[in-house]
């Protein structure tokens, strides 16, 4: 397997392939994270675009991160702090028209649910919802991207002590959570 | 991760598990880079050309059509060759009014309305940035509805809405 540095060398050099080369070794990853952080595929998929043309552009331009993969879920997790935001305001705007509709004469069609985040247990989706988001993205870059502390505060410019809170809250969040109803 | 609780681990397995790729996405993906190369292209080698230059829409509705135009009045702070004219199009037979909310007008009923073109048929244009765009239709001021031929999302707030996506075009 050519090594992340090498494609990325080829990259800078102008080979466009080398970077389809790293895209398909790290697209599910950052798939996977976007997905897990936002809970629409198509919100991840937007997320992962946008983080992935702005890698792109940034390699051509001779960047040369040192560590790749920690810097891609970097700017993924940028890409997905954004749309959470576009998505607060979405929502803002939202009840504040809804606001001012009579019910009695407002009526909504019916959807499929199409797009819905359906891979994950329906609990452990709604336990990772509840979580605030940064604790959520300090949860999933620790233990589902597997990433270490140092690493995490470089992308995220939270300290590790602050992180490592995170991740231990967001923890004990989850698992009581998932085990309420067993316990 | 020595903190890590063990009843945590069979839903982490779940968690780690990646998710395959849908093609529709990786070759939208596959689209955009190319229009970087371009544009990277334009910079260097003809900048007022890429004045010129256009946006393709590629929706996942029939309803949602693609136009191109050359941009007039484009938008504040961004580039003409990033907008591209947009149809919105809803069938709509008994509809006294229609409208289209999304993100790209601040989900105001009032901004975009659509124009009735005979037999039922409502339009309007819109000019657009590349990436996701977020819609629905509002019919006679009270109807909220998807856009029927589009992939519909359910917001955390309860209500349908469309999304389609725009990807820049290759420069000719």
């Amino acid at each position: 397997m050519i090594a992340d540095e090498e494609l990325i060398r080829r990259v800078q050099a102008g080979d466009a392939a080398a970077f389809d080369a790293l895209v398909d070794r790290y697209y599910g990853a950052c798939l996977r994270f976007a997905w897990r952080s936002l809970g629409q595929r198509e919100d991840a998929e937007d997320a992962v675009q946008e983080a992935l043309v702005r890698v792109y552009r940034a390699l051509r331009r001779g960047r040369s991160p040192r560590h790749f993969r920690p810097w891609l879920l970097g700017i993924v997790l940028n890409r997905c702090r954004s749309h959470v935001q576009r998505a607060r305001r979405r929502r803002l705007l939202f009840e504040r028209w809804w606001a001012r509709q009579d019910p009695e004469t407002l009526r909504v069609q019916p959807a499929d649910g199409a797009g819905a985040d359906g891979d994950l247990d329906p609990k452990l989706k709604t336990a990772l919802a509840a979580l605030r988001p940064k604790l959520r993205e300090a949860f999933l870059l620790k233990y589902v991207e597997q990433l270490h502390y140092e690493e995490m505060a470089e992308i995220t410019g939270a300290s590790v002590s602050a992180l490592k809170m995170r991740v231990k809250r967001a923890s004990d969040q989850v698992l009581a959570m998932l085990t309420e109803d067993t316990a | 991760m020595s903190e890590l609780d063990p009843r945590l681990e069979p839903w982490l397995a779940a968690l780690r598990k990646e998710p395959l790729a849908r093609p529709e996405a990786r070759a939208r993906l596959a689209a955009a880079l190319r229009a970087e190369d371009a544009r990277a292209a334009r910079r260097i080698l003809s900048p007022p050309a890429a004045l010129a230059a256009g946006i393709a829409l590629v929706a996942l509705t029939s309803a949602f059509w693609l136009a191109l135009w050359r941009l007039d009045t484009p938008e504040r702070g961004v580039a003409a060759e990033e907008l591209t004219s947009a149809q919105f199009v809803l069938h709509a037979r008994d509809a006294r009014s229609v409208s289209v909310v999304g993100d790209f007008n601040d989900w105001d009923p009032r901004a975009t309305p659509l124009t009735r073109t005979g037999d039922g048929v409502w339009s309007a244009v819109v000019q657009l940035r590349p990436g996701t765009v977020r819609y629905a239709y509002l019919v006679d001021g009270t109807e909220w509805r998807a856009d029927p031929h589009a992939v519909t999302l359910h917001e955390d707030f309860g209500r349908p809405t469309s999304v389609a996506y725009i990807v820049p075009q290759e420069a000719p």
